[in-house]
């Protein structure tokens, strides 16, 4: 390296910058550099001429002008969450981002957890999992766990409504303890004053290498007392959780946050997240979590994982609590693992000897490698922590009985002070009670009577929140009494009731089972247990087409065991006779049954509810919607009871009330995927049919074998006219279910749709050979026959479907049959019966109209077809056809101003709607002005093709004959002749306008507006010939 | 059993960790700051508005994510980015038609032609620009801030010399030989990239 003081040569610098690399070079170069301002200037020179700068000036200028942010997706937030109002930002991780905002409609601050599109789930079977887990996790219902609210899925952006704790993490507060040398950070208040007292964690001599812990000073009895607290808590609360078939899998100090009160928190049960080894060791994203996990996670040849990994990871995290670090140091996921698998942990108190050495025991029980030596459960590792806590024998390990009896000396000093957190197995009081002195059964006694003052005050809690359909609020109340007496069978008896209620029948049947095995001879356990039994056994009772019903209501060994033992214990009661209405196939003799349970007792909301069923599929709907609504005035309440009364009104075509009564069970219970299939098929029904999409998606994601909920999809599909997607629907349902109805009736609908009558009829048949008394078999088979120019076929289905019910459905249908057969008298008369049935269908309308308009009776058109635009459903067409009805009348104000109308809704109605527009102007005698339209808009070209070629003739720049050679469709032929006799008309050739109208009409395209058209016009001037006159 | 070879010690290519690992999020970050603004940015040139345009983002990564399983990425990345820009052309246009004809009975969807002029030349100036801004992050990784800063206000912002001496707190020498320091390590990542096509 040159000196400071001697310039290098250009080729000499120019190597040196280019080969930059130690920092000693660094500054050697800048040393002279500072001194010599030729050497800058060749520097500057060098630089200049390197393309790699100008590129990135470039680079950088893009950039800043078209800048992606990474969590762009997140910015339409607000427009996705509309019930939500986002408030604030208040954290950001790996996971996503979280936002302190506000649920509107229910005016409460929750916390929303969005994972940001892409960044949390990857696969579409990895969003049926998020949908699974999240809708398990937002069943759990406990104090120390974060409840999820809401949860979605948009445009691959998942979010997550949860419950808002303003805390820290667990994470943060070792931090804290760590950074000040102080525990006393956890104990919420101050003792840092003189008389506290001090004692000091000092490091052991063979603590590992690289593993400083600096010792702590504060109140160490406290703290641990308090760790032990907090871990017993979130071990309760896991349990609660595997209860429910809900596996955390990624318990860490960062997941468990102290909420103000006190209390350690669960957060982000439900979050997707790996599932097992072979995503763990190929994640990056592991960094600092793999510390937590337990040996079969990690290596998941050696075992399965089951609700043990979060044992495991809650004792890692107690480690921490103990040791104040993690129980394997290393900062290398790979070294970490290695330890995880291979190497024992050194025992907490070798770095804080101050660790009472039977938690320490207890923690190491909870992070043993081998999971057969672990705890089994949480609750065993929340149970022995209360031991601990309350000074009793802890099970971890064996001790001697000295040992045990200075543990009971201690404990008759604490146990006046026991608080309501503090769980008391039965088994270990009754241990008590054989074991120990006359004073400490005394103390037990007392506690009894607290005891049992505690389960009525509960249960009475738990009814008060019941009376208010507050489902949760009630069970939550019952856990708490039941924490305190785990066997009170009233408790146990309400908890099964609302189980029921909610619809979580196998829930319920577990609690029963716990009551009856204590007391067999329990018959109201006995009825609850028959009623739950029946319950799960008929899951498909709510489906609206809930046809084998009764067979699902029967036929189950465990209910019969059941009914046995209520007719045995209680005979001719109430519960007997609503037990032998679940056991009864004929729907008629279950509600003879029901009369008679409810004759006896009117207020079994059992009886009532399970009445409305059997009136559903009896086919009374009145009925069943009468039950279902008072089972709501009674507050039986529950989702259940919402969805009977969305089906029973879905039956009674008020479909709009029915969406409503869908919603509200929904609202009370997102887990049932029929309810979102009934509400999407009932969304259908009112024409929504993209939130019908999304409500039959909702139900593929909860249950991908569900072939209902794709036949829900499909009919929405259908409405947006995605045919493709529609018909790969009903493919995977029929291939699903092979024997279901409702797949072959919709196909056919939609093979009709697309043209393929033969394939449509073919559908038709398969659905009569599956279910003769399905009118929609006769329905279909009609549509199809109509169109195969079978119309007698199709009458004939038609009248004997109409035999069997006299449905809105088929009368409109059969009107559309005449339609097409011309015989507007009965189309007429079948669409006014039809509109009585169901008077907001904007369909019977429109034919209705349409068949007075052919009749020439235009002012009773012109009144259907307003009723149709008042139904607000395809108005653009309605305009149309009501403008061409004055303009058969001669009333050009009105008829332009519906012209108008329709084009400005639509811009294919609005390319047609010119074309007429000219034809009335220029009969009109407004020649010139209807040219001028004409050519003015012609040249726009959003104007499809064909509708210019029409154009084109109407201006004399295309010949007849020209214009009939390029219509090479039908539609557009019968189009070209249309307006072929116009011009004739228009020219006063009546003889050629009749020739080409006729032509016209003769090919009876009913979906032309043109047909109609041209059979008016067609009317007008036989009318004309005949001699009377016009209008 | 845990097979140690799993673990690459060096950084394994973008791509291995998007496929195999469904969570893995910070590949996902990567591709999506990587990726993104290219499509973004040629998803304007074709004339979207700038919603739009996010939108085709949004699409284009959402097919992505869901078929990143079949593909097997075999060390070759212009394949990979031939497949991206196959994808966001074909979402623009997608997009495109949506736009231009709502639905009509019987009507024809209108083809586009795919050999359009100028095609070829946005996405190689893309590809190109994702390059450099993708050596420029990480060299910004790799050094102190105070000399990206530098580096920064000199060369790419123009700030005299003198005056990022000043502010920064070091000499002018300094202040040359960051410059030529930061190109320098730029080069070379640019050269391993290319060497990856």
């Amino acid at each position: 390296m040159k000196k400071t003081n001697e310039c290098p040569t250009e080729v000499e610098i120019e190597k040196m910058l280019l080969s930059i690399a130690g920092e000693g070079e660094i500054e050697e170069i800048a040393a002279h550099l500072d001194v010599c301002e030729s050497c800058r200037k060749r520097a500057d020179a060098i630089s200049a001429q390197a393309a790699l700068e100008h590129d990135l000036h470039w680079a950088t200028e893009t950039r800043e002008k078209t800048r992606v942010d990474v969590h762009e997706p997140l910015k339409r937030l607000s427009e996705i969450l509309t019930d939500y109002e986002i408030i604030e930002e208040i954290g950001r991780g790996g996971m996503g981002i979280v936002y302190k905002a506000r649920q509107t409609k229910l005016n409460r601050l929750v916390a929303i957890k969005v994972l940001p599109a892409l960044l949390g789930v990857v696969r579409p079977q990895s969003k049926a999992r998020f949908r699974r887990e999240a809708a398990l996790a937002a069943g759990l219902e406990h104090t120390n766990i974060i409840g999820v609210y809401d949860y979605d899925e948009v445009d691959g952006t998942l979010y997550y409504a949860m419950q808002l704790i303003e805390g820290r993490s667990l994470r943060y507060i070792l931090h804290e303890i760590n950074e000040s040398g102080a525990i006393d950070v956890v104990l919420g208040e101050s003792r840092h004053g003189s008389e506290a007292p001090r004692a000091v964690c000092s490091k052991s001599h063979d603590t590992p290498s690289g593993a400083d812990v600096p010792p702590k000073n504060g109140d160490h009895r406290a703290y641990f007392r308090k760790v032990a607290n907090w871990i017993a808590e979130v071990a309760d609360a896991l349990h609660y959780a595997h209860r429910h078939g809900v596996i955390h899998r990624d318990i860490k100090p960062s997941n468990l946050l102290l909420a103000e009160d006190g209390r350690l928190m669960i957060s982000d049960f439900g979050l997707a997240r790996p599932s097992d080894a072979e995503t763990i060791t190929m994640s990056r994203s592991l960094v600092g979590t793999c510390r937590y996990m337990c040996p079969e996670q990690l290596d998941h040849v050696n075992g399965t994982i089951d609700h043990q990994v979060d044992v495991y990871a809650l004792g890692a995290t107690l480690y921490e609590l103990l040791a104040f670090r993690p129980m394997f140091t290393s900062e290398n996921d790979r070294e970490v693992m290695n330890q995880v698998l291979t190497k024992d942990p050194a025992p907490p108190h070798r770095f804080c000897r101050q660790v009472p050495r039977e938690l320490e025991t207890i923690c190491l029980k909870a992070v043993e490698k081998n999971r057969r030596r672990r705890y089994a459960t949480a609750e065993d590792l929340a149970d022995d922590l209360k031991r601990w806590l309350l000074d009793l024998p802890i099970q971890a390990k064996r001790q001697s009985i000295p040992v045990r009896a200075i543990k009971f000396l201690r404990r008759k000093r604490v146990s006046v002070a026991m608080t309501a957190a503090v769980f008391i197995s039965l088994a270990a009081t009754a241990y008590l009670y054989s074991a120990y002195s006359v004073s400490s059964r005394k103390a037990s006694e007392a506690r009894t009577d607290a005891i049992s003052q505690h389960v009525m005050l509960k249960l009475k809690e738990s009814r008060t929140l019941l009376a208010a359909e507050d489902f949760s609020g009630a069970l939550q109340k019952i856990d708490a009494g039941l924490s305190r007496k785990s066997d009170a069978t009233e408790l146990q008896t309400l908890q099964a009731e609302i189980l029921l209620r909610m619809g979580r029948s196998d829930d319920a049947l577990l609690v029963i089972k716990r009551i009856l095995h204590r007391e067999p001879s329990n018959w109201y356990a006995h009825y609850l247990a028959g009623f739950a039994s029946s319950r799960s056994a008929s899951c498909h009772c709510l489906s609206i087409d809930a046809q084998d019903n009764a067979a699902a209501w029967a036929g189950d060994e465990r209910f019969k065991y059941h009914l046995e033992q209520v007719q045995r214990l209680n005979p001719g009661s109430a519960y007997d006779y609503c037990l032998r209405a679940c056991n009864e196939n004929d729907p008629v003799r279950a509600i003879e049954f029901l009369d008679k349970a409810l004759h006896l007792d009117s207020d079994l909301g059992e009886a009532v509810l399970l009445r409305a069923v059997r009136y559903g599929e009896n086919g009374n709907f009145e009925a069943m919607l009468k039950d279902a609504e008072s089972a709501v005035t009674m507050r039986y309440g529950g989702a259940l009871v919402h969805a009977q009364r969305g089906v029973a009104l879905y039956h009674l075509n008020r479909f709009d009330e029915a969406e409503l009564a869908l919603t509200e069970a929904i609202e009370r219970d997102s887990h049932n995927v029929h309810w979102w299939y009934n509400r999407s098929i009932t969304k259908s029904y009112r024409q929504q049919f993209t939130s019908a999409l999304s409500d039959a998606a909702q139900a593929i994601l909860m249950d991908p074998d569900y072939s209902f909920a794709y036949v829900a999809r499909a009919k929405a599909n259908v409405g947006l006219r995605n045919a493709d997607a529609a018909m790969a629907d009903y493919n995977k349902a029929a291939e699903l279910n092979p024997g279901l109805t409702d797949v072959f009736a919709e196909r056919s609908h939609l093979n009709w749709l697309t043209g393929r009558y033969h394939e449509a009829l073919a559908d038709a048949d398969k659905v009569i050979e599956l279910d003769a008394a399905d009118i929609r078999g006769y329905q279909r088979r009609a549509l199809a026959c109509m169109k195969l120019d079978r119309i007698e076929e199709a009458v004939h289905d038609l009248d004997h479907a109409l035999k069997m019910k006299a449905d809105e459905d088929t009368y409109r249908l059969r009107g559309a049959v005449h339609f097409y057969s011309k015989k507007y008298k009965a189309s007429i008369e079948d669409f006014t019966r039809a509109i009585k049935l169901r008077p907001d269908f904007h369909a019977s309308y429109e034919y209705r109209g349409r068949s007075y308009f052919r009749l020439a009776r235009y002012q009773e058109a012109i009144l259907d077809f307003s009723r149709w635009i008042d139904l607000k459903t395809n108005v653009e067409t309605a305009l149309a056809r009501r403008g061409m009805a004055y303009d058969i009348l001669g009333e050009t104000r009105l008829a332009m101003a519906d012209y108008d109308a329709a084009a400005s809704r639509h811009p294919t109605v609005a390319a047609y709607v010119r074309l007429w527009k000219y034809l009335l102007m220029s009969s009109n005698g407004r020649n010139a002005e209807a040219v001028k339209l004409l050519e003015q808009d012609h040249s726009e070209s959003s104007e499809p093709e064909w509708v210019k070629r029409l154009g084109d003739y109407l201006l004399g720049r295309a010949t007849q004959a020209q214009l009939i050679a390029s219509a090479s469709r039908d539609d557009q032929k019968s189009e070209a002749y249309f307006y072929i006799g116009a011009t004739a008309m228009i020219h006063g050739d009546a003889i050629k306008a009749r020739k080409w109208f006729e032509r016209c009409v003769e090919m009876n395209r009913t979906d032309i507006l043109e047909t109609d058209f041209a059979s008016a016009r067609l009317s007008q001037l036989i009318s004309t010939i005949s001699g009377r006159p016009l209008k | 059993m845990l097979r140690p070879t799993r673990f690459p010690d060096t950084r394994p290519s973008l791509l291995a960790t998007l496929g195999d690992d469904p969570g893995g999020q910070s590949a996902w970050r990567d591709f999506f700051s990587r990726y993104g603004p290219a499509i973004y940015r040629v998803a304007r040139l074709r004339g979207l508005s700038d919603q739009d345009a996010d939108d085709i983002v949004q699409q284009v990564m959402v097919a992505i994510s869901s078929h990143i399983g079949d593909f097997k990425y075999d060390r070759d990345r212009g394949r990979f980015r031939h497949w991206v820009r196959t994808i966001t052309e074909n979402k623009i246009k997608q997009g495109g038609r949506r736009k231009q004809l709502p639905y009509s009975e019987g009507a024809d969807v209108e083809i586009c032609a795919d050999d359009r002029p100028g095609i070829e030349d946005t996405w190689k100036q893309e590809w190109q620009l994702q390059d450099i801004l993708w050596s420029l992050d990480q060299v910004a990784n790799d050094i102190s801030p105070r000399r990206m800063q530098a580096f920064r206000m000199y060369a790419l912002e123009g700030v005299p010399a003198t005056e990022v001496a000043r502010q920064l707190g070091m000499t002018v020498g300094h202040v040359y030989v960051i410059r030529h320091l930061v190109l320098n390590m730029i080069r070379k990542k640019v050269k391993t990239l290319d060497g990856e096509d």
